[in-house]
């Protein structure tokens, strides 16, 4: 699903401020608008999960929120100054102040997107595979089908998908040839079994 | 974040970022810029200032989103600037990155196991590519001009059923960077290593960038021209 974050305020400092934090944690693309004039030339794609952190001025009307959302999801977060938050109806679904510290605003859009993150601090880039993960990996590396890894290592086709959930955040490489180019280069399988021009 | 505008003389806008030559380019401005301002090449060159700003301050800052008034835009100059870039890719940078991971290659003094294997996912990758750049090319782009020129629906086809294709050709491309980074054995000659690896960061940026195009520019004036026409 297509990700996007959108931040209106009219501090600078803040918008530049919440995107370097967002950018981060997330490969989701982050835009930045100082007003909500500025935010009304874009549209989001259909289906498109949205997050917006908006100043307690630009937070959006009812209108706005129907336009933005578009079949997808439109999630609200006000970006308060102080972490008082303010009596009376706020139409936000989340509240952050100028206090809040990067890793609850990370938890906050991890939880939101319903995703682990790709990269930084909380993610697991860089941490060893398991064997099970090797293990899965090499039969993804040898062109191998979910169902097919499932039955050679007696396991269900829903634990290999988490597995490879897995070693694809481990080792920040998405594609199948990607995966292949990694398995052989780490020695995990051997070029010489494989046609190279098929597999990668 | 640094906004050039049509007040601003094209050899600061080049002196900012020298990236930028290939984006001007495509526009058909060439060097030899004199003292003219942005807005005085695009009169000359009857480029409409709006899109050429947009292109190259969206090129510049990855944070920048253009305002309403990009909305004035033809569908048509849009498509004809991607096209110019997808030209660009075919008949230059992908052939370059080829060469230079060629250089590499020859220079590899040992079997190069991992560096062959760089080489297949290249190939690999550039097939992709070029099978997605047709696929504007002889699909998309035609259904927009026809679009925009005859103003109606052409049943079946929407602009949404595009989008999603970008992520698969931009996360091979990342794959292959880092891979290149993180597990290259030593036996190389760090030089055309350097300079194949710069040349690919370029042009994921270059490819990143024209993504922006599609969806931050195009993408959206497409869906209104289509909400305008009504259903199919």
């Amino acid at each position: 699903m297509n990700k996007k974050i959108l931040i209106v305020h009219r501090s600078e400092m803040v918008r530049k401020g919440l995107s370097a934090i967002l950018r981060s944690f997330f490969t989701a693309e982050v835009v930045a608008f100082a007003t909500p004039d500025e935010m009304a030339a874009f549209s989001s794609p259909p289906g498109a999960c949205l997050l917006l952190f908006a100043e307690a001025s630009a937070l959006p009307q009812p209108s706005v929120r129907q336009r933005l959302c578009q079949n997808g999801s439109l999630k609200v977060v006000s970006v308060l100054l102080s972490e008082d938050i303010p009596a009376g109806e706020l139409c936000a679904d989340y509240h952050i102040s100028l206090h809040t510290g990067s890793t609850e605003i990370h938890d906050l859009v991890a939880s939101v997107f319903k995703m682990p993150a790709t990269s930084g601090a909380n993610g697991h880039e860089g941490e060893e595979l398991t064997q099970r993960e090797k293990d899965v990996l090499k039969l993804v590396a040898l062109g191998h089908t979910n169902k097919d890894i499932g039955e050679k290592l007696f396991i269900s086709v829903h634990t290999v998908i988490s597995h490879r959930k897995n070693i694809t955040e481990k080792l920040g490489i998405k594609s199948i040839s990607g995966l292949t180019v990694y398995a052989i280069l780490n020695k995990l399988i051997d070029p010489d079994l494989i046609d190279p021009e098929k597999l990668i | 974040m640094q906004i050039f505008t049509e007040k601003d003389k094209l050899i600061t806008v080049i002196r900012s970022n020298y990236h930028l030559l290939p984006v001007i380019n495509r526009f058909g401005i060439r060097l030899g810029v004199k003292d003219k301002t942005v807005g005085d090449i695009c009169r000359e060159k009857q480029i409409n200032p709006l899109f050429f700003l947009a292109v190259v301050n969206t090129f510049h800052n990855v944070d920048y989103f253009p305002k309403t008034d990009l909305l004035t835009v033809s569908p048509l100059q849009i498509v004809a600037y991607l096209r110019k870039t997808h030209q660009y890719y075919l008949e230059y940078e992908v052939l370059k990155i080829e060469r230079l991971l060629e250089k590499l290659l020859l220079g590899c003094p040992t079997q190069c196991t991992d560096l062959k294997m760089i080489d297949s996912f290249y190939r690999k990758y550039k097939k992709e590519l070029f099978l997605h750049i047709m696929e504007e090319e002889e699909k998309v782009f035609p259904y927009i001009i026809s679009l925009t020129q005859n103003r109606k629906r052409i049943p079946g086809y929407s602009i949404s059923s595009y989008e999603k294709e970008h992520s698969d050709v931009d996360s091979k491309l990342n794959d292959l960077t880092s891979l290149v980074i993180k597990y290259l054995e030593p036996a190389y000659n760090d030089n055309d290593c350097n300079e194949f690896l710069i040349a690919l960061s370029k042009f994921e940026r270059d490819l990143a960038d024209h993504a922006r195009i599609e969806d931050n520019v195009l993408v959206p004036l497409v869906l209104e021209l289509e909400k305008e026409l009504g259903d199919e």
